[in-house]
């Protein structure tokens, strides 16, 4: 009996787990990196901490909130992690991150150091969201959060509200390291907010389009319509809007929600010679409606419904012209092709990035409007409707 | 004839936790960096091999009618044949041993407990499995038994959990790569599937009222499931190429699990989960190492033996300087050489000891003299 006893308080004593801890007081928790180029040296590391275990409203704060952004230079992202310890009375904890921050100008000249350097640290997961930034990161990090304490959340927050794709770190390394897929990030800018609103912070973050990434480097903005419709490729257009100018009056215009929507893409093999047939289709919610057609009746339904097809469609086109031009792939059109004519592509396997950009991509696109909000009809008079002033 | 018995059921819990639980972990990377995305292939086909060796050592089990390995060899073969066999055999566990401590180590050190240095985690993992087999078949089955159930349920449930993470258009065509590189998966998965040769320690413990090849077979397959699975999850998931280039596939996938926003890092759980189910591996990797000494050397009781198996199994995986070098040495050719050759020799050694005790029996003389 004693045995046991003196058995069960050695192991009591190995089962607490005391070695190597870390009290939550003494780890700095990481939500969100920025990368930039450095002035003085090659990466500029940014790092911003949410204080665990600190009140608001001391120490360093951005906000209100006890927060602490803090940047370093150095030859690389290790050293540089290394020169923000160094200022850290905490110790640094990826466990946590929610959002990567990539500069345009660090883009610009490749990130496959930053992607090495997430998948390798054991801290960092998949589902962090990578976004790079019209500017700096660094300055998108210390810009004050709009509905959010914290802007690293203020940032997931916008991501997940917008509904749509959603791209995360793991999805960005699975198109980098494919044969067939390029990589893609959505794009985030610093505005300026309007003057004159009593203590409102003079910058807000936004996002806005979408970075285009040629291997590891980024070659291209998308704007917010493109980024738009690359959503409508990339498989989920889901409250997306389609805005088109009236079928009678071009001065004005008509906004659809997209309820359901999809897309697809399907290789076509001619000889030697390879397309694609590009099938786009929706149903749709009438959000506004300045046209002076009647939704209830189905010859005008058809009308709008031709306009929002056509306004997609010529979306569609500009957007896959943009891939070709830059020899780039996110919605895996290439992917396809090997999927669908295995034995073919493995004969162009290394040719393909030479022979997207002159394959032919045709384009169909069908718009239902489903519904039209509460309203039958329009709230205003319409053109008939109103008395003539004499 | 041994007097601990177990059921069925609980024979096939073991026999699959040899065939799924370290490997769960360990092995995936090595397949997929071979075979792609056909890795759940290479991994069903090894199971094949993995039955072959089951369903043999359990014919030669049943056929040595309660007799260990080392007596069926000794009456059969002679001193020197106990020797060659025993010593195969005992040394075969012994490093299996190893080889999971130091998973568990790598494992441990590298995710769970960060900074903790090595040898408290290993040291403590060896005491704990030298309490496992020291206790015997009996408790270590019934553990086995319900951390088996929870580790099944969590693996089996992989697929549903990571339902939204499918990515099936970045998959490439089937066998795209053609044959041989699902071929190298095979031979990588090979000697991992071959550790159903622990078949041959637990048979004689098998209630003789059930029927044991099915109850094999039944285990192999699971323990085949519960490995391929995670495989082919883990392609659909990531692609064929990045998980080929984790360390941890398996772990990953757990990673990225996330039914709500509020309910995410489960691998925390799961890890336990499986440290449970390995640390059955490792008890009844080292009994089976130990029992075989004892008799080998004609030692009374298996605890002695069992002490200094716990002790090589600890030098073991100190030979190896991090994970890095033990998955190279996991997939070095003459290590696989090495153990499909032990696995080959035991069971062929074995084979003609019954073929040679039945044919004596034929002419009057039994097993046991």
């Amino acid at each position: 009996m004693g045995r046991r006893i003196l058995v069960l308080l050695l192991v009591a004593g190995l089962l607490t787990g005391c070695w190597s801890r870390v009290e939550i007081n003494d780890l700095g928790v990481v939500l969100g990196i920025g990368v930039d180029v450095g002035e003085e040296q090659a990466v500029r590391l940014t790092f911003y901490f949410a204080l665990s275990g600190r009140p608001a409203g001391r120490g360093a704060q951005v906000g209100g909130e006890p927060v602490w952004v803090v940047s370093r230079e150095a030859d690389n992202l290790s050293d540089a992690i290394r020169q923000i310890s160094l200022a850290s009375a905490r110790r640094i904890s990826l466990h946590h991150l929610r959002v990567v921050l990539i500069g345009e100008e660090y883009a610009r000249k490749g990130i496959a150091d930053l992607l090495d350097f997430l998948g390798r640290n054991e801290q960092v997961r998949y589902t962090l969201r990578p976004l790079v930034v019209r500017g700096r990161a660094q300055e998108a990090l210390e810009t004050l959060p709009q509905l959010k304490g914290l802007q690293p959340t203020n940032i997931v927050g916008i991501m997940e509200a917008k509904g749509g794709v959603n791209w995360r770190l793991k999805e960005f390394l699975i198109a980098r390291i494919s044969d067939t897929h390029s990589g893609w990030m959505f794009a985030v800018e610093v505005i300026r907010r309007p003057a004159g609103i009593p203590d409102a912070p003079p910058t807000a973050v936004s996002l806005r389009g979408a970075g285009l990434f040629y291997g590891d480097q980024l070659i291209r903005f998308l704007d917010a319509s493109e980024a738009q419709t690359l959503s409508w490729l990339m498989g989920n257009p889901r409250e997306s809007i389609i805005s088109t100018p009236c079928p009678e009056d071009p001065n004005k215009t008509l906004s659809a929600a997209v309820l359901k929507g999809g897309t697809q893409i399907r290789p076509v093999l001619r000889g030697r010679t390879f397309s694609f047939d590009v099938l786009a289709s929706a149903q749709v919610n009438l959000v506004r409606l300045e046209c002076p057609e009647a939704v209830a009746t189905t010859g005008d339904r058809q009308l709008l419904e031709e306009r929002l097809a056509a306004d997609l469609k010529r979306r569609l086109e500009r957007v896959i012209a943009v891939f070709q031009a830059t020899q780039t792939d996110p919605p895996g059109f290439g992917k396809r092709l090997q999927l669908a004519y295995p034995d073919y592509f493995r004969s162009i396997r290394k040719r393909y990035p030479q022979l997207w950009p002159e394959a032919e991509v045709r384009i169909a696109t069908e718009v239902t409007i489903r519904q039209s909000g509460l309203l039958g009809g329009p709230v205003n008079k319409r053109r008939g409707e109103v008395p003539q002033v004499q | 004839m041994p007097t601990i018995r177990i059921s069925g059921g609980l024979y096939a819990c073991i026999l699959a936790i040899f065939i799924y639980a370290t490997q769960f972990v360990f092995l995936p990377a090595t397949v997929i960096r071979e075979a792609y995305q056909e890795a759940w292939l290479a991994a069903a086909i090894s199971g094949l091999y993995g039955l072959g060796v089951a369903l043999v050592s359990t014919w030669i089990a049943l056929h040595a009618r309660g007799s260990s390995v080392v007596q069926l060899a000794r009456q059969s073969l002679g001193a020197p044949g106990a020797w060659l066999v025993g010593g195969l055999y005992g040394a075969f566990f012994t490093v299996i041993f190893g080889f999971g401590l130091r998973n568990v180590l790598d494992f441990t050190v590298m995710l769970l407990l960060p900074g903790t240095p090595g040898i408290p985690v290993v040291a403590l993992a060896a005491l704990l499995a030298l309490y496992g087999s020291w206790q015997g078949l009996e408790p270590t089955a019934r553990v086995a038994f319900t951390s088996h159930l929870f580790a099944a349920t969590m693996i089996l449930a992989l697929p549903l959990f990571l339902g939204r993470e499918y990515r099936v258009l970045q998959l490439d065509p089937f066998l795209w790569e053609g044959l041989e590189p699902l071929a190298r998966g095979v031979v990588k998965a090979l000697p991992w599937a071959g550790q159903s040769l622990i078949a041959l320690t637990l048979v004689p413990h098998l209630n003789p009222k059930v029927p044991p090849y099915r109850w094999t077979a039944f285990g192999v397959a699971m323990g085949t499931v519960l490995l391929a699975l995670p495989m082919g999850v883990a392609t659909l998931v990531f692609g064929p190429i990045l998980p080929s280039r984790f360390l941890f596939p398996s772990y990953e996938l757990l990673s990225v699990i996330g039914v709500t926003e509020a309910l995410e890092r489960l691998q925390v759980v799961l890890v336990v989960i499986w440290m449970a189910v390995a640390f059955v591996k490792l008890s009844v990797g080292l009994y089976a190492a130990a029992r075989t000494w004892r008799e080998v050397f004609g030692v009374r009781s298996h605890r002695g033996p069992a002490v200094a198996v716990a002790a090589v199994g600890v030098g073991i995986t100190q030979l190896y300087t991090g994970v890095l070098e033990q998955i190279e040495s996991a997939g070095d050719p003459l290590v696989t050489a090495a153990e499909l050759g032990t696995q080959g020799a035991v069971l062929a050694l074995l084979a003609l000891a019954v073929l040679l005790y039945r044919r004596r029996a034929g002419s009057g003389a039994g097993l046991h003299g």
